[in-house]
């Protein structure tokens, strides 16, 4: 039995069209270990609903193979089928109708629950989700966020081993989006292996142990999340507002990068890009600062978002092929 | 909320699955049916489809039909059976054959072909589900229609006419989870399907006699199911019982299930190569 939760590789797709052919994945490899929660990330079209269909066997590979726990999506779905729960983001995918109770019973037959013990997995599930109150109302009553916790729990209905989460939290008040990522969280310390799809960077900060990159059908990175936060090459801004003369940064100064200066009516406003945080970097700061007429510092520190911004403005003047120069 | 941690997985070592007795089997997938039945049968309600054509039209057809000259008993079973017919038909073999068009629209259909369960007796036990609910939804109102206009119906083999009905239930699950299939190989089925309404109805008989069609047309009734059944309501209702016309309607029926099953694994598995199923 292999070791990783999923296995991809040189996997590719191709779509015909019209007058020739998309290519939607080309040569990918990648792999989640178990326990572990991955994050894919990627702008639209880059490939990455493509891969999570082929991972969940609706679609099939036009070339490479996908396996889950060493089990081929091509020639074994049925019982790649057994070892994943799929959750989408969105509205749809219930049958507004039933309640929830009624739709989670459907889903289970559907992912190969049998009847001995349903009634008490269905009760566990609702429950582990916050919709006990509610498991006998009509779904078209339910809030986006209770649809999305409903959507959960039908994935996780029949305990698999490998979840594929595409855009979970989308569309969820923050509160909401919380409460899953919590839930999220959980799966991993049940043991869980997760693949998460989302634009949302948060949920990758706060989810995953790694990130692959998906750009023009190729996975352009693959890094732990703390060797993704260093690929823009900073960790925080600084916004210096001030009058009169700007301060002056010397070229040699390493800690820090001007990424802005502007000026307008004897007051100015600096942005300065601080490659680590440490006393040193404090230091040199503060002499910088030194004997200017200073109106007002704030300190950004770097998000993902920045991170992933910095990376696919790097895959789009570079290409995909390009990728070994964004990856650490 | 709970603060119960998430359950642990099932483990993905238990790669050989627990055996099961064909018993076993057999009792997995009537659940598995009988689970798909009910689902349809819930999702469906109020569903203005059936309204129309299980509620609304043999009403409308009785009261046109009985009010213009009152019929005599004999006559009057006749009308009431072919009015039956035709809203079971209108009614049953577009709500099983939209099983997929819903289940699209719901968003719910990668879910239900790409499942652990047997998709096959998944879209039969839908089906079965929608065509019980259309079947259901018409008697009910033919009955009350009947009782309401006092219609003086007298069948001289009601166990036949009952045989009779059974086999169009299930005649319109298997042909409508034929039907179903187009969903399945294009996302523009509801174009297709409704493209499709009319010639079925008028190759059917249900609007126009078959008689009326160009001779070059005349052989397709005989493959609808529909236009044997009604031939042998027909003897039932006059006491003349033929039962070529039923063997034939359940030949056919078989025909239309065995096509079903076929073309649903078949266009799954094109659905995977195109592309055309989605999650939502």
């Amino acid at each position: 039995m292999s070791d990783a939760a999923i296995e991809v590789e040189s996997l590719g797709r191709t779509f015909k069209v019209r007058g020739g052919q998309v290519v939607a994945l080309k040569n990918v490899d990648m792999r989640v270990g178990r326990g572990e929660i991955v994050g894919l990330l990627g702008s639209n079209g880059a490939g990455k609903t493509t891969l999570t269909k082929i991972l969940a066997t609706l679609l099939l590979p036009s070339s490479g193979t996908a396996r889950i726990f060493g089990h081929d999506v091509t020639a074994d779905p049925r019982e790649v089928r057994r070892m994943i729960g799929v959750v989408l983001g969105g509205d749809r995918g219930l049958y507004s109708k039933l309640n929830g109770r009624d739709n989670l019973r459907f889903f289970a037959m559907l992912a190969g629950v049998g009847r001995r013990g349903l009634a008490e997995r269905l009760d566990a599930a609702l429950d582990r989700v916050g919709l006990t109150e509610v498991a006998d109302r009509a779904v078209e009553t339910y809030s986006k966020g209770m649809r999305q916790r409903l959507h959960l729990a039908i994935g996780m209905i029949n305990e698999p081993p490998v979840m594929l989460l595409d855009e979970p939290t989308v569309g969820l008040d923050p509160v909401e989006a919380e409460r899953l990522r919590r839930d999220i969280a959980g799966l991993r310390d049940g043991g869980t292996s997760v693949l998460l799809t989302s634009h949302y960077l948060l949920d990758i900060e706060r989810l995953a142990d790694r990130v692959v990159i998906l750009a023009d059908g190729e996975a352009a990175a693959d890094v732990d999340v703390a060797e993704f936060a260093k690929l823009a090459g900073y960790t925080a801004i600084v916004t210096v507002r001030g009058m009169g003369r700007p301060p002056e940064f010397e070229s040699g100064q390493s800690q820090f990068t001007v990424d802005d200066l502007s000026e307008s009516g004897g007051l100015w406003t600096l942005r300065l890009r601080v490659r680590d945080w440490s006393v040193e970097s404090f230091g040199s700061l503060g002499s910088a600062l030194g004997g200017v007429d200073i109106l007002g510092v704030d300190v950004s520190p770097l998000r993902l978002e920045d991170v992933y911004s910095h990376v696919a403005a790097q895959l789009a003047a570079n290409g995909p092929s390009k990728a070994g120069e964004v990856h650490p | 909320m709970s603060d119960q941690r998430i359950a642990a997985p099932s483990s993905p070592d238990a790669g050989v699955r627990e055996s099961l007795t064909p018993g076993d089997r057999v009792r997995s997938a009537a659940w598995t049916f009988l689970t798909a039945a009910r689902t349809e049968q819930r999702a469906m309600q109020g569903n203005p489809l059936v309204l129309i054509n299980g509620g609304f039209l043999p009403i409308a057809l009785l009261v046109i039909s009985v009010e213009t000259r009152r019929p005599t008993s004999g006559r009057a079973a006749e009308i009431v059976v072919s009015v039956m017919l035709t809203a079971l038909w209108a009614c049953t073999i577009w709500t099983s054959g939209g099983v997929l068009r819903r289940e699209r629209t719901y968003g719910t259909l990668a879910s239900c072909v790409c499942g652990v369960a047997s998709p096959t007796v998944i879209l039969f036990g839908k089906s079965f589900g929608a065509t019980l609910y259309g079947v259901g939804m018409t008697l009910a109102t033919t009955l009350g229609t009947v009782l309401v206009l006092r219609l003086p119906v007298a069948v001289a083999q009601p166990f036949w006419i009952a045989v009779g009905l059974v086999i169009v239930v299930v005649s319109a699950t298997t042909l409508g989870a034929l039907m179903s299939c187009l969903f399945l190989l294009t996302r523009n089925g509801l174009i297709w399907s409704g493209a499709l309404m009319y010639p079925v109805f008028v190759l059917g008989g249900l609007l126009l006699p078959p008689d009326v069609l160009p001779v070059w047309l005349r052989w397709a009734p005989q493959l609808l199911s529909l236009h044997w059944i009604n031939e042998f309501l027909s003897g039932a209702i006059g006491g003349g019982l033929s039962f070529t016309p039923l063997s034939v309607a359940v030949l056919l029926t078989i025909v239309y299930g065995v096509l079903a099953w076929f073309t649903y694994r078949w266009s799954i598995d094109k659905a995977r190569q195109r592309g055309t199923l989605d999650y939502a």
